[in-house]
């Protein structure tokens, strides 16, 4: 029973007071940017990146975390009570969520949707705990070529999932590469693209490209059009779903957790798609599929549940292979690269304490969110109600304030600002900003895993193809990389016939 | 050309040609020990194959897609923007200056105030409440350095 071991070790870990803290304020923070529309995960965990700078890297590492799932737990409130997502992975949950409280529900909604998060979060950190061991073992077989492979295959999947055109969100992704070898190269001491400027010679900070494309541009959108929020004022009463409701629900939280948590492992893959993909699977299975859309209680938990593993299940690949499977895992391992920890398969042996205090503190932190979040629903209710005209002042200051105290430097306003207005125009065109922010992470990553490779098979490319694990990875990027064109073509033929 | 991702693939275009021009710049080392310019002038090939693989696509694509001028058919508040972003700038430029305190003051004001018209009542209560503020909590609590400027605030 190592893993019980290991666990157990891990919660002497999270159960130190000041651990408890982090834990607690990053949940609560994370609830609160999850409520507060226009202000996401990401950007919210790129505005908190500079003040864990000062603090122990697991304490660090539980705080981020905790604002990643404490937003999936927030952002349902905002879309049940008004309709209005708080981030991206809670738009399913609008769908019947709102409906329902339109039909005075709004309090079991809430209660299952609270209840949903807290199963699939429990079974996400079992899941994340007991896979993690193996794949270590295997992943300590991996070599550069594996790497770069499992990198490329990574960008390749997030590119695949992209909203608009495919093509697009290649180039972003490419361009994200290249804007990672600005610096100076760690091999030969030569500087690249710096234009001679020495805050330029350490790389383009994750944090000023991230709060520029996240937060920054998000302010720029959100200001060229008149906001006006409408809360919902229903008088929220009875949070607990009455035994009938859980009879429907429980196995639509399970199938959830199931799905959420697979796809949540899968690189590129995450909460916005798990929730999607539980909610279509929902509503296959009902008995009545007609009802989805007009206040079904199913079609809240599911989403939910889902949502939340697949934020346990992305930590897997992360905290294994040390390869983030989204742009908040990116942010993650940003943050644990500037305290000089790199998370790959060595972490669990070399940082135990970081590695295990980590997952057991999710289990708390979910733990928390449960009795955090019921309660104070009317408390989160009233920050909705702050108008947008006086919030995004603020979230300006913070983004100033953060990313000009990790060198106290102005330059590094610039840089956000530039990212920012960059990151308005790519998305005023139709483009995603998330592949970018990954590319920016792992391509450093994929240089050195590329040179080391082609050094080590003395300048043959076959090296990708023939060991089999780096075939195997870089066959289904491929696959993922012609598939659109065959669907297309398929497509065509059908129309084609019928026509 | 009259849609949008014609214009996009133009614009990354322009973009590769820049990065592989100044990746040549750099030693490019060879297949079997890759200098510092090889993967910068790779990434610049291949962004451009995509960039021109966009504009053909596009060019050809008989479905329905986004024209240059749906990007200006919304109403959207321009000025607006314009002033969001002169405020930043404005306040990386000024706070060696002026000091945190009073920048933020401004900064805070003059968004409440130019945005969304706000009361000169409330933007001067947000704006004195979120500077002496953030300073108690990042300045005297947290023990960040922020700028003083001239008055040393």
């Amino acid at each position: 029973m190592e893993i019980l071991q290991h666990l157990f070790y891990g919660f002497s870990v999270a159960f130190q007071p000041i651990n408890l803290l982090f834990c607690f304020l990053g949940a609560v923070a994370g609830t609160l940017v999850g409520v507060l529309p226009g202000l996401g995960p990401t950007a919210a965990m790129a505005m908190l990146l500079p003040v864990t700078f000062g603090i122990p890297p697991t304490g660090a590492v539980i705080m981020l975390a905790g604002i990643y799932y404490g937003a999936q737990y927030g952002g349902s409130t905002t879309s049940i009570l008004v309709n209005i997502p708080g981030e991206a992975a809670s738009v399913v949950a609008c769908l019947d969520g709102y409906q329902m409280a339109r039909q005075g529900r709004a309090g079991p909604a809430l209660g299952i949707s609270a209840f949903g998060s807290f199963i699939a979060g429990t079974i996400g950190v079992l899941g994340l705990s007991l896979l993690a061991s193996p794949l270590v073992e295997a992943a300590l077989s991996f070599g550069p070529p594996e790497y770069f492979a499992l990198m490329c295959l990574g960008l390749t999947v997030l590119t695949f999932l992209a909203h608009g055109s495919m093509l697009k969100a290649l180039i972003m992704a490419v361009f994200g590469i290249f804007l990672g070898t600005v610096g100076i190269d760690p091999n030969t001491g030569v500087q690249r693209f710096t234009f001679g400027k020495l805050e330029l010679m350490e790389g383009i900070g994750l944090v000023q490209i991230a709060m520029g494309m996240f937060g920054i541009s998000e302010i720029f959108i959100n200001v060229e059009k008149i906001v006006k929020v409408s809360v919902f004022e229903a008088t929220i009463k009875g949070l607990f779903p009455n035994l009938q409701d859980w009879r429907k629900c429980i196995g639509a939280i399970l199938r959830g957790t199931g799905i959420g948590f697979f796809l949540g492992i899968l690189p590129g893959g995450g909460a916005i798609i798990a929730s999607f993909a539980s909610y279509a699977v929902e509503k296959r299975v009902s008995k009545y599929p007609e009802k989805f859309g007009r206040g079904v209680i199913e079609g809240v938990a599911s989403p939910e549940a889902a949502n939340n593993a697949a934020a346990q299940g992305a930590f897997i690949p992360m905290m294994t292979l040390g390869i983030p499977s989204n742009v908040v895992m990116a942010l993650l391992l940003g943050a644990l690269m500037i305290h000089g920890i790199t998370p790959g398969p060595l972490l669990m042996t070399s940082h135990p304490d970081l590695f295990w205090g980590f997952i057991t503190s999710m289990y708390l932190g979910n733990f928390m969110l449960l009795i955090l979040n019921l309660p104070l629903i009317p408390m989160w209710v009233k920050f909705l109600k702050v108008p947008y005209p006086i919030l995004f002042p603020f979230i300006l200051l913070f983004c100033l304030i953060g990313v000009y105290t990790i060198n106290n430097n102005v330059f590094d306003i610039y840089l956000m600002i530039l990212f920012g207005v960059f990151g308005y125009l790519v998305r005023k065109l139709d483009f995603e900003a998330a592949p970018l922010i990954l590319a920016v992470v792992l391509g450093p990553m994929m240089e050195k895993a590329l040179r080391q490779s082609l050094t080590m098979s003395k300048g043959d490319f076959s090296i990708f193809f023939t060991r089999p694990i780096a075939g195997v990875l870089f066959g289904i990027a491929i696959f993922l990389l012609i598939l659109p064109m065959i669907s297309k073509v398929v497509k065509r033929d059908k129309i084609a016939r019928l026509e | 050309m009259k849609k949008l991702d014609q214009w996009n693939g133009v614009a990354f275009l322009i973009i590769s040609g820049i990065i592989c021009w100044g990746s040549t710049r750099l030693p490019y080392g060879n297949v079997h020990n890759p200098g510092p310019g090889f993967l910068p002038f790779w990434l610049g090939v291949v962004m451009g194959l995509l960039s021109i693989a966009l504009l053909i696509k596009t060019t050809f694509q008989t479905e329905r897609v986004k024209m240059i001028r749906e990007l200006f058919a919304k109403k959207i508040r321009w000025g607006k923007v314009f002033y969001v972003l002169a405020g930043l700038i404005l306040y990386a430029f000024l706070m060696d200056y002026l000091g945190f305190l009073l920048i933020t003051f401004l900064f805070i004001a003059f968004l409440t105030r130019f945005i969304d018209p706000q009361s000169w009542k409330k933007v001067i209560g947000w704006a004195l409440g979120g500077s002496v503020g953030s300073y108690l909590i990042f300045e005297v609590w947290m023990k960040l350095r922020l700028p003083k400027g001239f008055f040393g605030i």
